[in-house]
């Protein structure tokens, strides 16, 4: 039952008391008393302003941060130790404006202030977030917060934002990857074969036979005729990166440190073999990504490297098929061992 | 988070502190400034503090922020102390001026030495200190208008205090979007702290009272004074009827005018002793009339008095500093009201020998009572006392008197002889006059023989002084007389200049008979003001209001008020259940009427309803409805529409390609029409911009033309097949 009522009458609205709000409480008490003690109107007329205030300052507070919907939106792809830019969006579901709003973001020290949001209308700032670690991140927290008007009360709601985001790690290059033979061959090494891949060669005039769905509609609106767009082959010269993920049995948070730099340093390679138009794998201890292209894959690479985690156990041995390049990364020694 | 940056001397740099010492110095600079008016605060000593922190807030807004040292802050708090002694006990006198004094001093340290957040804290709870101070030691009316402005500045400061506190961490914030320095914003404050005042309103009215208001605080030196007291100095009455002060307001049932000038006489003191310098009365205890339960106290012996309620004056009289009630020289009766006869003290009025009305306690705040009337003053055979004829034994005063009064008998004709001295006094040979009397023995004499001219109270007393030397026993009067008719007639005010002497004689038969003395010139009349004075007098009202209903409310005021809601709550129940039984009244005819045709009417209505909830069901689950649409969308919609009435796999959410594929397999007489709509669509959602060619009605004839192309195939189409 108490559970019951207790949802009934949950807000969610955290409320909090300020400094302020309790030294004007207590000043309205010792003017309370004073006027009781004495009969003094003029005290009992101060202690009903203060009581006003305390009641309009109550009522306006909580009026401040309702019906405000919050949202964080951010790039596709988001870099560990890097900043990345996200936009916070507020808007206003209720009548009138609302003032003096602060937003928290998880974990940020500072808070960004919306100054008024008009009834029905948002208002958007960017934020510069930065993710020191790489991996999965389910959610972030958001508070909403004000102490409009006088702050006596501090009210705001948590939000907690579903918004699954994989932060991809770091790209770092310790040693530039080994130039392709076949490179030297001469020409573009991207073939030139039109096909079903994810770049767009060409845009063209519809003609018979092609499918609608090859439409590019942007261009036909701005042109006021169906364009088709070309889309090329996804061939290249396979490469794989192989990164060492066993963990030694008396590794420390030292070895894990420069697992990490191994991780972006896989990360790295893989983007540059990539942007050379190679068709790129990886070999994460016993998981494996096969050699692939395009913008999809690419992500696909990135969120592997961004989940993978150290293993104690030693791998199985992956079987790499003949003709593909091998890139191994590995742990770099610690700085002692080095030396 | 990063450590605060610290400055030379250690203190930490605290963000917007600029900003924060001058809100909190406007503060400090406007709290205080009531307190001068109150006496409770020399002019010297407040100019000081004012010129000291108007230095300060300059310092500061130059951006030079003075930070007074500990080793300075201790030095001058050792030589404070002994000032603050010697205050208390040779300067203000007074533990409470001295306090104050005190919290100034403080109150400019503190701001000349702020070095850490909670200096910033106290800094503002010392402004409210002294905030509370002022409106405490305030008894004028005015006092409502500082709140008000105190109120809204503060709320202003507040609103930023709190923003500035939150943006501790980012003060860049503040200065990134303008709109962030306009907060809280002229409407919202106006608004607030109009919803305040207009809260604190009930709250006030509903505050437990537990004790007597404290309603008044003379200022030291100043006593308050009326002449009626228990003495009557002759001159008091000069300086009294220099003072605009309102003294009493008289209500009548009707509207009173320049006629009513003996009604609006009205009797307080009778003396009847003269000790040759002041008329005094003796010591005595008079006779106890209860006024608890709204009883009668009658003027005159006469018990049992009936009195008519339409000839009624209703009296507030404001404090005085008297415990005499004033009471019209035709009145026959008073009755005070419930609220002032709670208590034993207040619940009894004592009426003397010379018929004067006193309350048991002297009271610190407006009384109101009801004093009814006759045409003309009741017989009044009161025993006045031997005093009464005691004459003063001057042989001036005498020889005058029998001067006057050559040829009558005073002691068979008293009032023949006292209409003699009166129409004498009020001759020629007199003059009225406010000037001091000259400081001296025999000033009656003086009057008489050289001087010539004074105010009423010369008068009063040389008609009564002469009179005794004739052997009539005469008693001197204080009162009032005349008025100032209020701006809407129903009211009268009484000030300082109407208050008035005369005279009453005992004339045997006759009882005591009033005589005035005073030339006409100076006899207070009963006058309508004018125009500008009017606005004097809505602000006098205003203050007699504040008055009375503010400073002197008390729980009596609040027992009065519950019982008048609870009258009025009545009034409204019973208004709603006469209501109430009228719409049951009409509601049964109706009924009447409605069994007659009820066999139709619930089949009806609840036919209608079903049919009104099966259109909205209709509408809300039509997936293809086109409200709010633009033509082009709309015209893509009904296409898809008609598209999946015929079997094609389509949803509004389907791709504009697989809609074309769609159409297009229903025939090259179907695809026409269908691309111009889908082109059209697709310009205005990918451009922005509607398409120039098809307007609503072209794209009206496209639909029509596809939907008259599939009737015609009646084939299902297949899945997309690229262009034809």
């Amino acid at each position: 039952m108490r559970e019951r009522l207790r949802k009934l009458f949950a807000t969610g609205l955290l409320v909090r008391v300020t400094n302020l709000g309790l030294g004007f409480i207590l000043m309205t008490l010792v003017v309370a008393i004073g006027a009781t003690n004495t009969g003094n109107n003029g005290l009992y007329t101060l202690v009903s302003v203060f009581l006003g205030a305390l009641v309009v300052s109550g009522v306006v507070s909580r009026r401040n941060v309702e019906r405000l919907t919050v949202s964080l939106d951010g790039p596709s792809e988001v870099f560990a130790n890097e900043s990345a830019r996200f936009t916070v969006r507020v808007e206003n579901g209720g009548r009138l404006a609302r003032r003096a709003v602060l937003v928290k973001i998880g974990g940020a020290a500072a808070p960004l202030l919306f100054p008024r949001v008009e009834p029905g209308a948002a208002e958007v700032r960017g934020v510069d977030l930065v993710f020191p670690k790489r991996g999965r991140r389910t959610s972030e927290s958001l508070l909403v917060y004000s102490g409009y008007p006088i702050g006596l009360f501090r009210k705001g709601r948590l939000s907690e934002i579903r918004d699954e985001r994989i932060v991809f790690p770091a790209l770092a290059l310790a040693r530039p990857p080994r130039p392709d033979p076949r490179d030297a061959e001469g020409g573009d090494p991207r073939a030139r074969r039109t096909g079903r891949g994810a770049e767009i060669r060409n845009l063209r005039d519809a003609v018979f036979g092609d499918d609608p769905r090859d439409v590019h509609w942007p261009q036909t609106a701005r042109q006021g005729k169906f364009i088709i767009k070309e889309r090329g082959a996804d061939e290249g010269r396979d490469a794989v990166v192989a990164l060492d993920v066993e963990r030694p049995r008396r590794a420390g948070p030292s070895w894990d440190a420069r697992f990490e730099t191994a991780v972006s340093e896989a990360a790295g390679l893989a983007m540059q073999l990539l942007a050379r138009g190679n068709r790129v794998g990886l070999v994460l201890g016993g998981q494996v990504v096969p050699p692939g292209s395009g913008p999809a894959h690419r992500r696909a690479l990135l969120q592997a490297l961004a989940l993978v985690a150290p293993s104690s156990s030693s791998p199985p041995g992956v079987p790499v098929p003949p003709g593909i390049r091998i890139f191994p990364v590995g742990v770099s020694p610690a700085p002692e061992a080095a030396a | 988070m990063n450590p605060r940056p610290q400055g030379p001397d250690g203190a930490v740099a605290l963000p917007f502190l600029r900003e924060r010492l001058l809100a909190v110095g406007s503060l400090a600079l406007l709290a205080p400034l009531p307190l001068f008016f109150s006496y409770s605060v020399e002019l010297g000593l407040l100019a000081l503090y004012v010129v000291a922190l108007g230095l300060l807030l300059r310092r500061v807004r130059r951006g030079r922020v003075p930070r007074l040292s500990n080793a300075f802050l201790n030095v001058a708090a050792l030589v404070y102390l002994p000032l603050f002694v010697f205050d208390v006990r040779w300067g203000s006198h007074s533990l409470l001026k001295a306090t104050l004094h005190l919290l100034l001093f403080t109150t400019v340290m503190k701001l000349a030495s702020i070095r850490r957040e909670r200096d910033l804290s106290m800094a503002l709870v010392l402004c409210g200190f002294l905030f509370v101070a002022s409106v405490g030691a305030s008894f004028h009316i005015s006092v409502l208008l500082f709140v008000g402005v105190f109120g809204a500045l503060s709320w202003r400061v507040l609103v930023r205090w709190s923003l500035w506190r939150d943006l501790a961490a980012a003060p860049e914030e503040w200065l990134r979007d303008p709109r962030a320095r306009e907060i809280p914003g002229r409407g919202p404050l106006l608004l607030s702290v109009t919803a305040v005042l207009a809260l604190a309103v009930p709250l006030f009215l509903a505050l437990p009272r537990l004790r007597a208001p404290y309603v008044r605080g003379s200022a030291s030196g100043q006593e308050l004074t009326t002449g009626f007291s228990d003495s009557a100095d002759p001159d008091l009455h000069a300086a009294l009827k220099r003072s605009d002060r309102v003294l009493a307001r008289i209500t009548a049932e009707r509207e009173l005018d320049e006629g009513d000038a003996a009604l609006l006489r009205l009797r307080t003191v009778a003396f009847s002793r003269w000790d040759g310098k002041l008329w005094t009365n003796p010591d005595s205890r008079g006779r106890l009339f209860p006024t608890a339960g709204g009883g009668l106290v009658p003027l005159t012996g006469r018990r049992g008095a009936r009195v008519d309620e339409t000839r009624a004056l209703t009296i507030d009289l404001l404090p005085l500093g008297s415990r005499y009630v004033p009471f019209p020289v035709q009145g026959t009766a008073l009755r005070f009201t419930d609220s002032i006869s709670r208590s034993w003290s207040w619940g009894h009025l004592e009426r003397d020998e010379m018929r004067n009305l006193r309350l048991l306690r002297e009271p610190d705040g407006t009384v109101r009572y009801m004093a009814y009337y006759g045409d003309a003053p009741e017989l009044d055979l009161s025993s006045g006392g031997v005093d009464a004829s005691a004459a003063p034994g001057s042989e001036v005063l005498r020889r005058i008197a029998r001067e006057r009064t050559r040829g009558l008998d005073p002691s068979r004709e008293p009032a023949v002889a006292a209409r003699a001295l009166e129409e004498w006094l009020r001759g020629r040979s007199f003059s009225y006059s406010l000037d001091p009397v000259p400081p001296g023995p025999n000033q009656v004499e003086t009057f008489l023989e050289s001087r010539r001219s004074g105010h009423c109270q010369a008068f009063a007393s040389a008609m009564a002084l002469l009179l005794r030397e004739l052997g009539v026993p005469t008693r001197f009067v204080t009162g009032f007389a005349g008025g100032e008719i209020g701006p809407f007639g129903r009211y009268i005010l009484l000030r300082g200049e109407h208050v008035h002497a005369w005279v009453e004689v005992w004339c045997g038969a006759e009882g005591w008979v009033a005589f005035d003395p005073t030339p006409a010139a100076g006899i207070p009349t009963v006058k309508r003001v004018p125009i500008f004075s009017r606005l004097r007098q809505l602000t006098d009202g205003a203050e007699f209001l504040f008055d009375r209903f503010v400073l002197g409310y008390s729980q009596s005021d609040q027992v009065e008020m519950m019982q008048r809601a609870r009258e009025a709550a009545g009034a409204v129940a019973e208004a709603a259940r006469d209501a109430l039984a009228a719409v049951r009244g009409a509601a049964g005819s109706l009924a009447a009427f409605a069994r007659g045709a009820g066999r139709f009417v619930l089949p009806g209505v609840a036919l209608l309803l079903l049919a009104a909830l099966a259109l909205l069901l209709r509408r809300r689950l039509d997936l293809y409805r086109t409200t709010g649409l633009s033509p082009a969308s709309a015209a893509y919609r009904r296409l898809q529409k008609a598209l999946a009435g015929r079997g094609a796999r389509l949803t509004p959410a389907a791709a504009p390609g697989e809609t074309l594929a769609a159409a297009a397999s229903f025939g090259p007489s179907a695809r026409a029409p269908a691309e111009k709509i889908v082109l059209a669509y697709v310009r205005e959602s990918f451009s922005g911009q509607s398409d120039r060619e098809a307007n609503a009605d072209l794209l009206a004839e496209w639909l029509a033309e596809f939907r008259a192309a599939i009737r015609a195939e009646g084939a299902r189409g297949n899945p997309a097949t690229g262009f034809p």
